[in-house]
């Protein structure tokens, strides 16, 4: 019998849903930098205003990624829902605590999906997620470095001034 | 045409037809064809449905199902309901089984 099966459903529905599941977190993820965004921004903090709208950029992109994959591979990519994201913080510190523990969050979901594929011998996705796994050590690497200034500089006005001027140049050199 | 019946039950059977990969649902003098994604789709709905509720007598004890990929309808009972979980089950098996099948027999592809 012709398997039409393999020929038009690659994923199995265990490895649909994880991958499905990850869009919606990086939806949220989008989502929740956009607000992390726009509070920055009213209050003045313009360059990590940009930091964060070009983070909300980045994990749109990670969901279209995953996405295309998905149809790719001719199975049910869902569009998600979205939750509400946090909009209050107390400091800008505060911002950068929650943006350096939703990256944490979203390396987890990662790994886990990576070691799904591992159960499931899907060496395909495994390979595509490769490059998510190499993603999150960037987009973890420059949220803790972010809190590290705040811990050199400090949280006075002349403080958040210096760490304004430096947070656009924080990046991730792998050498 | 090349058709191969997958899984049967009672009164309905899912059949592959190998020149259009595609899927047959016969059931009380009906016929449905699916694509490989529309059925995928239509087994969610089905599985999705609570027989709890439909049990209680002050809901409707039957289901109406759109299947938007032909735009028909079906009506069914709790006792329909029931076998098209088992046919579709069954018919996922079935082809999952298949496709283990065919894995093995892949491996003579390159057999020199």
């Amino acid at each position: 019998m012709k398997d039409i099966l393999r020929r038009h459903h690659v994923l199995k529905d265990e490895i649909v849903e994880i991958l499905n599941k990850q869009v919606k977190i990086e939806a949220h993820s989008s989502a929740a930098y956009l607000a992390m965004a726009g509070w920055c921004d009213v209050r003045g903090y313009d360059n990590s205003a940009e930091f964060f709208f070009k983070q909300s950029d980045e994990e749109r992109k990670h969901q279209l990624k995953l996405f295309h994959y998905l149809a790719d591979m001719e199975c049910d990519a869902i569009s998600p829902s979205v939750s509400d994201s946090q909009h209050d913080f107390g400091t800008l510190r505060e911002v950068f605590e929650k943006a350096l523990e939703m990256e944490i969050a979203v390396s987890d979901a990662i790994h886990e999906i990576v070691g799904e594929c591992r159960k499931y011998n899907d060496i395909a996705t495994e390979e595509f997620m490769r490059w998510f796994v190499q993603e999150q050590i960037e987009e973890e690497y420059i949220a803790r470095r972010a809190l590290e200034l705040f811990d050199v500089l400090g949280e006075d006005k002349i403080a958040l001034g210096m760490f304004e001027e430096r947070i656009l140049d924080i990046s991730y050199d792998d050498n | 045409m090349i058709q191969e019946e997958v899984f049967s039950t009672k009164s309905a059977a899912i059949i592959q037809c190998e020149s259009t990969d595609s899927f047959l649902l016969r059931f009380d003098q009906n016929e449905i064809s699916f694509k490989l994604c529309d059925l995928f789709t239509f087994r969610k709905r089905i599985m999705e449905l609570d027989v709890v509720e439909l049990l209680d007598c002050d809901s409707p004890d039957m289901e109406i199902i759109h299947l938007p990929h032909c735009d028909r309808f079906l009506i069914l009972s709790i006792l329909e309901v029931l076998e098209f979980r088992e046919l579709l089950n069954g018919t996922f098996d079935t082809l999952a089984l298949n496709s283990a099948i065919q894995k093995i027999l892949r491996k003579g592809v390159f057999n020199f």
